[in-house]
């Protein structure tokens, strides 16, 4: 199983984290963890994961998210960005959709 | 436009959470259903088959068996596994996440069953004791979106 790759930038709203993958899947899921997990270690600040390149997640997916908001929590917040149709469907049924901000799009740099 | 006959897609794969990808991607490719309709076949699908990867096989590997048919009224699946029987002898109720309160007891799993039974309809599960060491059989459908709405606003 490969590493997955997250990129980093810095906008006024926070630390938005890009995922460049198709799939957060069962395959997918300790990659995206790990690579959630090195992006956001001594950092500050909020962060915004930005799904727009993703078209699938799994409960196994689901669940890497919501771990990765917990490596944040209390002190950080966790915001979702740019959901495909699929992936936000995924989101709503579980109700996560109640726990996470989700905007539209990724927010642009400052 | 004429309805297409009914088609199915077999598929038989290593029961690892890579070849369950495949399997779908297969899948979605092979399938002329409207976008909607695959995202919940897909979803409903990952979720059984990586079931069978972790609990029935719980790792140790094994195959799947995977058949899904396209009719008028949706999409049949069924999953074949020769792992374990479910516990119980049925599929879990999967019920839905309890998501209010803290973030530190928010559960980041258990939605397997839940997605399974809010994405499909007729489900049914069958242990058959042959061939042995036994099989297990689950079935759903897969239904079609808003077919009568879409159909009326054709009309128009």
């Amino acid at each position: 199983m490969g590493a997955m790759r997250i990129d980093a930038r810095q906008s006024p709203a926070g630390t938005v984290l890009t995922v460049d993958a198709p799939r957060i899947d069962a395959a997918a899921a300790v990659a995206f963890k790990d690579a959630f997990r090195a992006c956001v270690a001594g950092g500050d600040g909020p962060v915004i994961l930005d799904l727009g390149r993703v078209e699938f997640v799994d409960s196994s997916g689901l669940g890497a998210v919501v771990s990765a908001m917990k490596m944040l929590a209390p002190r950080r917040r966790l915001d979702l960005a740019a959901l495909h149709p699929a992936v936000d469907r995924v989101f709503r049924l579980t109700r996560m959709d109640s726990v996470f901000a989700i905007h539209d799009r990724a927010p642009a740099d400052g | 436009m004429a309805e297409d006959p009914p088609f199915t897609l077999r598929l038989v794969l290593r029961a690892t959470s890579e070849e369950v990808r495949s399997a779908l991607g297969a899948v979605t490719r092979s399938l002329a259903r409207p976008p909607e309709e695959l995202q919940r076949l897909e979803l409903a699908l990952a979720e059984a088959m990586n079931n069978v990867v972790k609990h029935a096989y719980d790792a140790r590997g094994g195959c799947i068996e995977l058949a899904v048919t396209s009719l008028p009224d949706g999409t049949l699946c069924e999953v074949r596994d020769s792992g374990a029987a479910m516990p119980g002898g049925a599929p879990p109720e999967g019920s839905p996440p309890t998501v209010d309160g803290d973030p530190e007891t928010l559960p980041d799993g258990g939605f397997g069953w839940f997605l399974i039974r809010s994405l499909s309809r007729d489900l049914l599960y069958e242990r058959w004791a042959e061939p042995p060491p036994g099989q297990n059989v689950l079935r759903f459908r897969i239904a079609p979106a808003e077919g009568i709405a879409c159909r009326r606003r054709q009309e128009r």
